[in-house]
């Protein structure tokens, strides 16, 4: 990896967030100063506040690439397996806990273990369309039948979506995944 | 915010990463310690190439919430009615900023002033499922097709249940 991929990112995606942020609070300062500043607060709160766990988090995504058996991973989450596979994937990331910066390490390191591409998007979707780890907020606010029922759209949402990925999405490799020879 | 909550987090969700990941490297060193050093590694190299990434993803997370002003769904959603409006609800569900004890109160709110029980479970579904304030940290870990992939079928879905949740509630 070379310095300046440090510095700006080494995909377009990332790219685009690097230097789409600094184009954004550059704007920010000139066109509205105090929604710079009150941004950039948050913003490094937030850092500060979640630094553990966004280490921890590529840690235990590091030892789990080492830990998950191969083997299994391909088996239930694998191209091989037909649109049973892709659904347990989506409800298995519906399950996950915990918010962005937690999940996506531990599903990119389920698809270097061996779980096809569908499978990837499909715990993707499944992590957001249900996220188990909302319901406990929900009930504080909202009834229990608004809970279930969210939770009845959400995996009805979540088990359609990974048929339709499993029947349309081509396999194919993540961009940051490729090798680059470095 | 105390020294502890800072070092392993305030919420449970947070503290079960962090004790959990100390308690697996604890017993990798105990039972496979070149494993442990090599997935130490492989995630400190991981972080430390993806160090900008993360603060410019936490910055134009917290802009996006500064700029779109969280009242502006109420603003739309008065008494949302007919299919549209609970389309819309969904829709709208997906570009409120913020982690759920900031949203769904916001959506209480709306239901308060009128919205009906299917556009509160559109709302909810598209904040989940769209979730724009996610797409940030998504292109730290995955590619732009892949986030685009997903904030597709998150629209298609979310009109879809919105509908669905207009005929059945």
């Amino acid at each position: 990896m070379q310095a300046y991929e440090y510095l700006i990112g080494r995909s377009w995606g990332q790219r685009v967030v690097i230097i789409g942020t600094a184009v954004l609070y550059l704007y920010l300062a000139v066109a509205n100063p105090a929604a710079a500043i009150e941004s950039a607060r948050q913003g490094l709160g937030t850092l500060v506040r979640l630094f553990t766990l966004i280490l921890a988090s590529l840690l235990l995504a590091s030892a789990l690439e080492s830990l998950l058996p191969e083997e299994a991973v391909m088996r239930y989450l694998g191209g091989g397996g037909g649109p049973a596979n892709t659904v347990l994937a989506g409800l298995l990331g519906g399950a996950l806990m915990g918010g962005p910066y937690a999940t996506y390490p531990i599903m990119r390191s389920v698809r270097r273990s061996g779980a096809s591409y569908g499978a990837l998007v499909a715990m993707y979707v499944g992590y957001s369309a249900i996220g188990v780890g909302r319901i406990p907020f929900g009930l504080v606010i909202f009834s229990p039948t608004v809970v279930a029922l969210r939770l009845v759209f959400a995996v009805g949402l979540t088990v359609v979506a990974a048929l339709a990925i499993w029947a349309l999405l081509p396999d194919r490799e993540l961009s940051m995944d490729e090798p680059t020879g470095d | 915010m105390a020294l502890l909550e800072l070092l392993i987090g305030s919420a449970l969700s947070q503290q079960v990463v962090i004790l959990g990941t100390i308690v697996v490297y604890g017993l990798l060193l105990y039972r496979q310690p070149d494993v442990a050093r090599e997935s130490a590694v492989g995630g400190l190299r991981q972080f430390v190439s993806l160090f900008t990434l993360i603060v410019a993803a936490l910055f134009l997370a917290s802009a996006i919430g500064t700029l779109i002003p969280r009242g502006a769904a109420s603003h739309f959603l008065g008494e949302a009615a007919g299919p549209g409006g609970v389309v819309l609800a969904g829709l709208l569900g997906g570009f409120l900023p913020g982690g759920p004890y900031a949203v769904y109160p916001i959506v209480d709110g709306i239901a308060d002033q009128g919205a009906s029980l299917a556009a509160v479970i559109a709302m909810l579904t598209g904040y989940g499922a769209i979730g724009i304030g996610k797409v940030p940290y998504g292109l730290v870990f995955f590619d732009l097709p892949t986030v685009a992939i997903r904030l597709l079928v998150g629209v298609i879905g979310t009109v879809l249940v919105a509908g669905i949740a207009f005929l059945l509630i």
